[in-house]
């Protein structure tokens, strides 16, 4: 659906997108996720048509996207990273104003703003200066602009920063629903856990450049086993001896301190193990642990995702 | 309604929303010109009153003759004669305790009669002046002159009608000022400050209109704009339209508080007036979208643009008319946007011009909106892509 291919943006000195191409499928959700200035904006600026590349090109439904033709962008909904809102005007004046850019009036108009407020749930306060709206509903309007087009394609850019868990959750119901009904998306954020509840493919920046892209099992796959077994013993003489058990069973394992690590990709086999062991020697604690986008970032980079 | 009404719609619509900041928008151009009308050309009171002119007179002469003419001086109304003795004249003139001294040389009556009957040599009237106060100096030596002419003519030639009647000059004078109907130099005077305010207003909020482009472009409302399928020249065009509409809006209201409360009167044509207006409010919105294509940053560029408005204003004639500058000035002038703008409101509201009066100053105004929009444009639309 959306083809980039080997993008380049430079800003001076800096180059900000260095040589970046990805393909978003129809009706899928594709995460990009890096830390802060790792050129996702940048990216997001050429997939909409705000920013020519300085190399490389953006075909959307086999259009050519580019900043000088209207034609590929009329559906390709757009959310910036700021809110981009004018404070003094209510909801409804704000929707009013960016429905008419898109050309939509009279009682279309009116059933689309009816529509977008009803998915943001701000139905109830439509009438009030956005000013006076908390971050998360500011956060919500922010995305209901972008739907009135009824775009094919949306774009966010990190839709998501300083908005509280239960705010988030109402944005990810919404996008959810969106997408069951067939709009495809492209989401930026630095939070891992976003990408993960919400995306099946995923692309990672760093540096202008993607690091690792696939669906969450091939990303994990990256690392050396996918889940952690923690086991706590008494003492280290029968951390020892855990540890020696489960070696046996063919499984790769540490021993730290009183603890012992067990890293796998088959979880129930290794539990299987796991209780072997536990019928001679008595363990303190059990705990598993799977492995995250943000340790996939760290063993590519070196470097944590949020710094 | 296309793309570019709504872009219109939507910047009136944010001007009503700060209904304080529309209101201090109108209401600090007409109280300064209240205030500047009431310093420049007095209070409620429609009549001109001049302070006579202090000056100092010594008369070294104590001829009939000399005594004639300090008789003359005495009596007349614009000035306030002081005898003294000719060191202390000299004294009060160089300390500038007066503006003006004058000294009789001895001799000076014998000698200027007989300089009237033909003789070669002409006594010296030695005048002392405080070269801060030239153009008070300047008048009072219009009346000494006059007084002392006078003086001479009726002791020399007593029989003339011109020496017992009137002030003995062979002549008389009649003042026009050269306003519009109905208007004296008062109203003319207010109807300045009127003039000069408001365009000094429209141009302030001028750099609002700046600042809310750059701050769309801080918030990346610029970004969801220029998303939308609007053409570039629309988003330029749709602020500059707004702000006409809003300067407009402006200039009326501090017109309207003109007439309706210091007497202002468009004593020219109406249209030419309300024309003026238009291309006024057109060129502070194209000045507005230069500031906004030139700058960076709010806090950058608003500093700057006050400045640069002040100055406009200033060398437009907004605070003192610019026939009071240097000739130098009133050229260099020309190439000040606010000067056309100011001047064409002055013809058309106290100078009583027709349209074809007007028109220079209406071509000159519109002249540099053209001008600023291209630029502007130009600029804009090079940064856009690049930004
Ligand atoms: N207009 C610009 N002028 C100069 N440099 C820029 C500009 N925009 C971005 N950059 C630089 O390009 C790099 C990538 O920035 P970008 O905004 O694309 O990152 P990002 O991944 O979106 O970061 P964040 O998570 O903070 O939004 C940064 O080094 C940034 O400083
Ligand atoms: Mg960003």
């Amino acid at each position: 659906m959306l083809i980039a291919e080997g993008l380049v943006r430079r800003f001076g000195p800096v180059t900000a997108v260095d040589g970046v191409s990805l393909r978003v499928e129809e009706g899928s959700c594709f995460g990009l996720l890096g830390p802060n200035g790792a050129g996702k904006t940048s990216t997001i600026d050429m997939l909409v048509g705000l920013a020519k590349p300085d190399a490389g090109t953006v075909t959307f439904s086999g259009k050519l996207v580019t900043p000088d033709d209207s034609g590929a962008r009329r559906q390709i909904g757009y959310v910036p990273q700021e809110i981009a809102l004018y404070d003094d005007l209510s909801a409804t004046a704000n929707l009013q104003f960016f429905a008419g850019l898109y050309g939509i009036a009279g009682n279309e108009r009116e059933r689309r703003i009816r529509e977008v407020l009803e998915v943001a749930g701000l139905t109830d306060r439509a009438r009030d200066k956005v000013k006076h709206y908390s971050g998360g509903m500011k956060r919500r309007l922010n995305i209901a602009v972008s739907l009135l087009q009824r775009p094919k394609l949306l774009v966010l850019d990190e839709p998501t920063v300083g908005v509280d868990p239960q705010s988030r959750n109402a944005i990810f119901e919404s996008l959810k629903l969106l997408q069951s009904q067939g709009l495809t998306l492209i989401y930026t954020t630095h939070y891992m856990e976003e990408v993960e509840r919400l995306c099946d493919h995923i692309a990672i920046m760093d540096a202008g450049k993607v690091v690792a892209e696939g669906d969450l099992p091939s990303l994990y796959s990256l690392l050396p086993g996918q889940n952690t077994l923690t086991i706590g013993a008494a003492n280290t003489s029968d951390a020892s001896r855990i540890l020696a058990r489960v070696r046996s069973a063919g499984f790769q394992a540490e021993e730290n301190g009183a603890s012992v690590e067990i890293s796998t990709e088959d979880l129930s086999a290794a539990l299987g193990a796991v209780a072997e062991a536990n019928r001679e020697i008595p363990f303190t604690s059990l705990q598993t642990h799977k492995r995250t986008l943000e340790e996939v970032f760290l063993n590519l980079t070196g470097r944590s995702l949020r710094d | 309604m296309g793309a570019l009404g709504e872009l219109v719609k939507k910047d009136v619509r944010l001007f009503l929303a700060d209904r304080s900041a529309a209101i201090i928008s109108i209401a600090v151009p007409v109280g300064i010109a209240v205030f500047m009308s009431m310093v420049f050309a007095g209070g409620g009171s429609t009549s001109t009153e001049i302070k006579p002119i202090a000056i100092v007179v010594a008369d070294d002469d104590q001829s009939p003759t000399t005594n004639a003419i300090l008789e003359k001086l005495r009596a007349e109304e614009h000035l306030k004669v002081r005898v003294a003795d000719s060191a202390s004249a000299r004294k009060m003139a160089s300390s500038g305790e007066t503006a003006m001294a004058v000294v009789f040389p001895k001799g000076f009556g014998e000698r200027a009669l007989a300089a009237l009957s033909g003789a070669n040599s002409r006594p010296e009237l030695e005048t002392l002046t405080d070269p801060s106060q030239n153009t008070t100096v300047m008048a009072a030596q219009g009346f000494v002159s006059k007084d002392v002419v006078s003086a001479l003519v009726h002791e020399a030639y007593p029989e003339s009608p011109l020496a017992s009647d009137g002030d003995g000059m062979p002549f008389t004078t009649k003042t026009v000022p050269q306003t519009g109907k109905g208007t004296d130099d008062v109203t003319a005077t207010r109807a300045h400050m009127f003039a000069g305010m408001a365009v000094q207003g429209v141009l302030f909020y001028s750099i609002n209109l700046a600042m809310g482009f750059l701050r769309d472009r801080r918030l990346s409302i610029w970004k969801r704009i220029r998303t939308a399928p609007v053409p570039f020249v629309s988003v330029t065009l749709a602020k500059v339209l707004s702000g006409t509409i809003i300067g407009t809006i402006t200039l009326a209201a501090v017109f309207l508080c003109g007439i309706g409360f210091m007497g202002v009167r468009v004593t020219g044509s109406p249209l030419a007036f309300v024309l003026q207006c238009l291309v006024t409010a057109l060129m502070a919105a194209t000045f507005g979208l230069l500031v906004a294509s030139l700058g960076k940053t709010e806090d950058q560029s608003r500093g700057l643009s006050v400045f640069v408005v002040l100055m406009l204003s200033m060398l437009g004639g907004a605070w003192l008319p610019t026939f009071l500058m240097p000739q130098w000035m009133q050229s260099a002038t020309l190439a000040v946007p606010s000067r056309w703008a100011i001047d064409g409101l002055d013809a058309a509201l106290w100078r009583g011009s027709d349209l074809v009066g007007v028109l220079p100053s209406l071509a000159g105004t519109l002249g540099f909106a053209v001008l600023f929009f291209l630029v502007a444009n130009a600029r804009l639309k090079a940064t856009d892509r690049s930004a």
